[in-house]
């Protein structure tokens, strides 16, 4: 890992472009040769920001390529900085009006932030700003975070536009991740005019898909290519998606130009408190922009984040992009972090965070981690949230575990410890309510515990599937869904049907049932399953369900002779099983396949009763240092 | 002042048996939490596979199943633990009550210690009351304002070293003003004891000695606190990191216990001897 104080670079910058990038001893971020991704929407922008305004205007030339057969005379742009306008976005109508513990309408005219199109013209310099309108696809009329662009005449399937767009993006005092804080801290995400993407819808019709932005709604785009240059004080830290290719200074100010190719976003970060650290892992470029008081953070973040490229390099596929750069935002910004962006992911830490607690790891891995889902395999996050936070959410359990502990990934201190998975997994269990808990639903349709089922019931469901499949299996079949549908859009079926050929290949056709079965009772249903041991008498025992979702399990039996008898039992309940021999123990699932279990501490009943000295031991001694810390006082 | 810390430490070694009894009490407390916590254990989770699993360290998993089925397994803990602090506190003035006055007039037998607990304890618990009202009311006064603004602290304080350096400056500010109510405290019961007279005169004597060697006193202070913290971490680091087993990490914590509380006893003594209360034969 390298330091570079980014103020003291001006001398060495000329050096450091051209003799650096051959000599140094970490890979550089270098844009590839070939596309690898069916690039529909290019967006070439020159932006200059104002740091007192905190807005960058500019222009973007944005080229759009009909991927239908079908003509179209509409465009729909996404200007969800717009969502930051006032309290009537359907983004702020989603909260009550609070967020992170802000009221969002007490604050200053000069707080809110926005998206303007001064002028938009066809390449040929056919003005269509007359025409442009806010559009209200979602409902809520006051919302102004879907434009509709009406064209004088259609593009033609395979046909391009060339659109050309003088635009403003003026930052909000951060309401959640976009916008600015102290310090000339700027975050530019969900920032510039942006294309919808015009797809089949799954009756087969053609149209845009431009949803407006909502609180829990995130990303869907195209893939293509953005040239990027920004032009700023020069005595800011810059970090933006995609790689530098070029630098210059003039008059106290730097212009940027940033190449990031097949990408469905562009995001970038200014602030003149982060320092640079740069490594690599294999040819992969990681840049960390870091705050002076996290310094401490740096090489965690950087270890944490090696750690995730090997485990997908291992476990998933190759990480397609030439470098990534992980933003931790400074403190006062912290509601500007923890979220991704393609080749570009922001952390989030406080000074002084203790090695015990993993938390900065596990969220900078997470954020990593979307890389694979949201910016590669692409899927619509408005509409399909799971296909991208469940799995970066199991992913993410998994390297945590890998590298950090199965029982201490999160949390090790005074013998109290947990790891992710137990964490995702009780996320879930613990719902108050899990009458509405299916997955595979649209963001707005999923009302209460949104993390614990997009994020913790996905998790725990993979992590149940491959406990049955095997993690080899589950590799292999993961391996294969990332080879095939990286760069494109895949949708809840292109998984299950994925899943199912692969199973098929692999498995009877009772197994492919089961496993598929599980699978589409989770994305679409509610149903639990809660296996418990109701009884034991003498030489026979009952075992139930309290619940509805039933997954075949082995059955230990332990008789008072000390003999071990297997049964595998397929979950049809009640179900009494009766020995010869009187029962000591049963224990259903003993190797807790079945993860989804709302309770596996009544997976099994035996006839002696533990002593838990180890828990009155440490409560006596723990309440006498109590009691004498306090005497202290007294 | 270092001649009274170390007349205070042996004087505090010579009354061992005290600490004994003090140990015991607190065992004796310590059992009542900790039986409960072992029965309901035992009853949920006691016939259950996770609860062998449990017994052998601590699962997250067991544990967290265990409070969304019952959620209430650990009520009668923790309805129990606010119970046996007050109690233990009420039940540790009387022991102050003793140990003081057993201290000043040297008397060592059992009779004249149980004597002076209750003949101190109602003035010593009004005296512990009216500290106890100033310890919150301090607390209060540094601690709510951060607490109430900070979003607003952190949202706008350039870094978040500063931040942690503005809770690290209103810790120490804390422990001065802690320092001083301790020391005040039980100056003050040094003087109840000494003189005999009213409660407001001892408050008012406790203060102004306490003001008036508030240097020393802090030091006096800092150094036992310190002393004693130190105590219960190198305890909990070998509870935790050595892996003992249970019965002896048990049987080493209460050795760390019984030492946490020579060194509340020698804080008294030290206070003790300081303040003149009393007097080396040497110094007749
Ligand atoms: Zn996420």
């Amino acid at each position: 890992m390298m330091y570079i104080n980014i103020h003291l670079r001006y001398c060495f910058l000329l050096a450091a472009l051209v003799i650096g990038l051959a000599t140094s001893g970490y890979a550089q971020c270098l844009p590839l040769s070939t596309a690898q991704s069916e690039r529909i929407a290019d967006y070439q922008m020159e932006l200059s920001l104002d740091h007192d305004q905190k807005m960058a205007s500019g222009t973007a030339l944005i080229t759009w390529r009909n991927p239908s057969p079908k003509a179209v005379k509409e465009l729909k742009m996404y200007m969800y900085l717009n969502a930051f306008k006032n309290m009537k976005s359907t983004w702020l109508r989603g909260t009550d009006g609070e967020v992170f513990g802000r009221q969002m309408s007490e604050r200053a005219a000069e707080e809110w932030g926005y998206v303007t199109i001064d002028s938009i013209s066809i390449k040929d310099g056919t003005d269509l700003t007359g025409g442009i309108q806010y559009v209200q696809v979602d409902g809520n009329e006051d919302d102004e975070t879907v434009l509709s662009i009406p064209l004088p005449r259609s593009v033609r399937g395979g046909d391009s536009i060339v659109l050309s767009v003088d635009f403003r993006a003026k930052l909000p005092k951060t309401i959640a991740r976009s916008g600015y804080g102290e310090n000339n801290f700027h975050l530019f995400v969900h920032w510039y005019p942006k294309l919808g993407v015009y797809e089949q819808d799954k009756e087969g019709q053609w149209g845009w898909n431009c949803h407006q932005f909502m609180q829990r709604t995130e990303f869907y785009g195209d893939f293509g290519l953005y040239d990027v240059s920004i032009t700023c004080d020069d005595s800011f830290t810059v970090g933006a998606s995609g790689c530098l290719v070029a630098e210059s200074q003039s008059e106290g100010r730097q212009t940027l130009r940033y190449i990031a190719e097949d990408v469905i976003d562009f995001a970038w970060c200014v602030s003149p408190e982060l320092e640079v650290y740069e490594d690599s892992w294999q040819d992969i470029y990681i840049r960390l922009l870091v705050p002076r008081d996290h310094r401490g953070m740096a090489e965690r973040y950087m270890a944490a984040t090696k750690n995730a490229l090997q485990y997908f390099n291992d476990h998933l596929g190759k990480y397609p992009y030439p470098g990534i750069t992980i933003m931790d935002p400074p403190f006062h910004s912290l509601r500007n972090g923890f979220m991704e962006y393609p080749t570009f992911a922001t952390a989030g830490t406080v000074y002084g965070m203790p090695g015990w607690f993993k938390g900065s790891e596990s969220l900078a891995i997470h954020e990593f981690a979307h890389q694979f889902f949201m910016a590669v395999l692409a899927n619509n996050e408005k509409e399909e949230a799971w296909l991208d936070e469940g799995f970066v959410t199991y992913y993410e359990d998994r390297i945590m575990e890998a590298y950090y502990g199965v029982h201490s990934s999160q949390l090790d201190v005074f013998g109290i410890r947990y790891g992710n998975s137990a964490l995702s997994r009780k996320e879930y269990v613990s719902m108050r309510n899990h009458s509405s808990t299916a997955i595979a639903r649209p963001g707005w349709e999923i009302t209460g515990n949104y993390k614990g089922i997009v994020y913790s019931k996905t998790a725990t469901m993979l992590k149940t599937l491959e406990r049955y499949i095997s993690r080899n299996k589950m590799d292999e079949m993961m391996r294969a869904y990332f080879e095939q549908y990286k760069f494109t859009h895949p949708r809840t079926e292109t998984f299950v049907n994925h899943l199912k050929t692969y199973l098929q290949a692999n498995y009877s056709a009772s197994e492919v049932d089961t496993y598929l079965g599980l699978v589409n009772a989770c994305l679409h249903g509610s149903d639990t399953v809660d296996y418990y041991v109701e009884s034991i008498t003498e030489n026979s025992t009952t075992l139930n369900n309290k619940g509805a979702l039933r997954m075949p399990v082995e059955i230990e039996l332990i008789s008072i002779t000390n003999d071990t008898i297997r049964q595998h039992w397929d979950g049809s309940s009640p179900k009494t099983i009766t020995l010869k021999d009187e029962i000591s123990s049963v224990h259903i699932d003993p190797e807790q396949k079945l993860y989804l279990d709302l309770n596996l501490n009544n997976n099994s009943l035996k006839t002696t009763q533990t002593s838990f000295s180890r828990y009155i031991l440490k409560s006596i001694t723990s309440i006498q240092h109590a009691l004498q810390s306090l005497s202290f006082l007294l | 002042m270092m001649k009274s810390v170390l007349r205070g430490i042996s004087i505090a070694v010579s009354f061992w048996p005290l600490a004994i009894i003090i140990l015991l009490i607190q065992l004796a407390f310590g059992l009542v939490v900790g039986s409960q916590v072992g029965s309901s254990l035992s009853e949920v989770i006691g016939f259950s596979k996770a609860g062998e699993l449990f017994s052998q360290g601590f699962d997250y998993a067991v544990y967290q199943d265990m409070l969304k089925a019952f959620p209430d397994a650990l009520a009668d803990v923790q309805r129990s633990i606010p119970i046996v602090i007050i109690a233990y506190l009420l039940i540790s003035i009387f022991l102050h009550g003793g140990l003081i006055r057993s201290i000043i007039t040297n008397q060592r037998s059992w009779s004249s210690f149980m004597k002076n607990g209750l003949t101190y304890f109602l003035p010593f618990l009004l005296i512990g009351f009216t500290f106890l009202i100033l310890f919150l009311l301090l607390t209060a006064i540094l601690w709510a304002p951060v607490l109430i603004n900070a979003l607003n602290i952190i949202e706008s304080i350039a870094s978040d070293r500063l931040f942690f350096y503005l809770l690290y400056v209103i810790g120490i500010i804390y422990l001065l003003g802690l320092s001083l109510l301790v020391s005040a405290s039980v100056n003050s019961r040094i003087n109840y004891a000494v003189v005999n007279e009213s409660i407001f005169s001892s408050l008012k004597a406790g203060f102004a000695w306490t003001l008036k060697k508030y240097l020393p006193l802090t030091c006096i202070f800092s150094g036992f606190s310190l002393l004693s913290f130190l105590l219960l971490c190198c305890s909990i680091k070998l509870d935790t990191g050595l892996g003992l087993n249970v019965w002896l990490s048990f049987l080493t914590t209460l050795v760390f216990i019984i030492f946490r509380i020579l060194v509340r006893s020698s804080f008294y003594a030290t206070l003790m001897h300081y303040c003149e209360a009393i007097v080396d034969e040497g110094d007749h």
